[in-house]
């Protein structure tokens, strides 16, 4: 019985932190339309700072240079404003540029990222990643039921940052934003900055995979090259094309469709000769999820709904 | 005394096509001046070169004796310019009242820092725009539409709305780019009457046409550009009976 609870705590932290990045992927590309697929790249850089700055001296064959010795929340902390910093660099060249020219710029990003931190040694430990990450909490709970504690703490924070989102959506700002992606050009003619905005909304979008790659090497409690690859991005924006563009809760029940479908093939694959097998099935499983659902809700299962107009405020005549 | 908009000189060439060639004209503090001429004539890129879409080769655009030559788009809307596209300038997928809201200019709520710390004063703001979006809808005849998306507006119901955020906007010049492209002959009427409305509470207009008999019964002043130059300017009554204009229109009498 434990075990099953202990498997699902850490299914549902697995869950929160992809429903973070899908959450980023709907702010990027759901309200504002920028084709961001540089997701992978942005939690990678997170992963790393927080690594680097939670550790200690180099032993063994380790050879990093850098490291701070720092409790979690700092790395945390730092995990966002790194993240914030790079997607600043990267933000400025390439959001003047649209539409599909952005995605191929974000993706390259997202493998120029991954090729970094397999070869700069110095400041990434190679291909080798950080094992035994500084874990938040790990001293107060030893042991297997940590597990537990992450999967509460992971979704807290996704609760926080859906609450940012959701607040950040339905204000002006987010309306404006789905104006800026619905026509751009008319936008700019009443007065939109437009690249304000999706600098704006680009950099939000990163400081949340910054701090859903600090939580991923929680969960994976290492930081590795191999771990940041495309797929990560990609089953992201499944997620969100599965759950509603446009929605914040649609990210969040896209993610869960995705992942509750990915980890119920883990849960069936019982001997150790199934592995192989399960594992190559479940890639098919994810292209089925979106094809049958594209195919009964062509908008995502949650499509974006318009909001409400705000009551008129009542007039002096009314009283 | 000068005009409220005013272009001189202004040329654009692409490459070696003379798009717009060495224009000279105004547009007169509460009038509505029509821009006419053939297709392919530079009415569109004369508009694009005014409102900061496109760059000038050469000359300057000065508003209410501002320089604004080539200043960005955003920054041209805000001064006090609005424009329409030939295509659609609505947001499909927002609101008719969103459509309205979106335009209001100096929203609070833009700010994510006011988004997380001043909530009450953006949701005033906010109820003090929906009441004015709710007299435009009832004024350009979509109240009862107020929550429809605008894509599922027809196509007179997405001009009006069109001109209705300017109405929101409160631009002092209106530049509009084929006002009655797709718009049914009844409804123009509607449209022409609105536009002829708010010139008298104090809006000026510039506007592209190809309906002449719609744009003339508007107007007050015209501008004929034929093949990217100034041909003609003057009153309806002038620029119809001038020789250059017809030839432009109907060809060379033999």
């Amino acid at each position: 019985m434990s075990n099953i609870i202990l498997f699902l705590s850490s299914v549902i932290a697995l869950m929160g932190i992809y429903a973070l990045l899908t959450l980023a992927v709907n702010l990027h590309y759901g309200y504002a339309g920028l084709l961001s697929f540089g997701i992978v790249g942005f939690a990678a850089v997170g992963a790393y700072t927080y690594a680097i700055v939670t550790r200690g001296a180099p032993v063994g064959e380790d050879v990093y240079l850098f490291y701070f010795n720092q409790p979690w929340w700092v790395g945390f902390l730092a995990a966002g404003v790194v993240t914030t910093l790079f997607a600043f660099i990267i933000g400025l060249p390439t959001l003047r540029v649209e539409g599909d020219y952005l995605l191929i710029v974000t993706f390259a990003f997202a493998e120029v990222i991954q090729d970094l931190l397999s070869n700069e040694g110095w400041l990434t430990n190679g291909t080798r990643g950080f094992i035994n990450i500084h874990l938040p909490f790990r001293e107060l709970i030893p042991g297997r039921n940590y597990t537990l504690i992450l999967a509460f703490l992971i979704v807290v924070i996704v609760a926080v940052v859906y609450l940012i989102a959701q607040r950040l959506g339905t204000a002006p700002f987010g309306r404006t934003l789905r104006a800026i992606r619905d026509n751009e050009p008319a936008a700019l003619a009443i007065g939109k900055s437009v690249f304000s905005f999706k600098m704006r909304v680009f950099l939000l979008g990163a400081a949340i995979c910054g701090f859903a790659g600090a939580m991923y090497t929680w969960y994976m409690t290492l930081a590795m090259p191999s771990i940041f690859g495309m797929s990560v991005s990609f089953a992201a924006w499944i997620a969100l094309i599965v759950g509603g563009q446009g929605n914040n809760k649609g990210a969040i029940v896209g993610t869960i469709v995705l992942l509750g479908v990915q980890q119920a093939f883990k849960f069936i694959s019982l001997t150790p000769d199934m592995a192989p097998i399960i594992s190559s099935i479940q890639l098919i499983m994810e292209g089925l999820v979106l094809i049958v659902i594209l195919r009964f809700w062509p908008r995502g299962l949650l499509p974006e709904k318009s909001p409400r107009p705000p009551k008129p405020a009542i007039t002096k005549e009314a009283i | 005394m000068s005009a409220m908009l005013q272009v001189e000189g202004i040329s654009k060439y692409f490459g070696g096509l003379k798009a717009v060639d060495d224009c000279t004209l105004g547009v007169e503090q509460g009038s509505i001046t029509a821009l006419i001429g053939p297709n392919g004539s530079g009415k569109t890129t004369l508009f694009n070169v005014v409102t900061g879409f496109l760059k000038a080769t050469k000359g300057r655009v000065l508003f209410e004796g501002r320089e604004i030559t080539n200043l960005p788009p955003h920054r041209i809307a805000n001064l006090g310019i609005a424009r329409t596209f030939q295509v659609s300038s609505l947001f499909p997928k927002l609101t008719v009242w969103e459509n309205l809201l979106v335009a209001y200019p100096h929203q609070k709520g833009e700010s994510l820092w006011a988004v997380f710390t001043g909530q009450g004063q953006i949701r005033k703001q906010e109820e003090e725009q929906i009441e004015r979006a709710h007299r435009i809808t009832d004024r350009i005849g979509l109240a009862h539409k107020i929550e429809e998306k605008a894509a599922n507006l027809s196509a007179p119901e997405a001009r009006m709305l069109e001109i209705g955020r300017q109405l929101m906007f409160s631009p002092r010049l209106v530049m509009l780019d084929e006002p009655s492209s797709g718009v049914n002959p009844a409804m123009l009427d509607v449209l022409a009457n609105m536009i002829i409305e708010l010139n008298k509470e104090g809006m000026t207009f510039f506007i592209i046409g190809h309906n002449l008999s719609f744009i003339m019964k508007l107007s007050h002043f015209m501008h004929v550009l034929h093949y990217s130059k100034l041909i003609a300017s003057g009153t309806p009554q002038v620029v119809a009976r001038d020789e250059r204009v017809i030839e432009a229109y109907m060809g060379v009498r033999q």
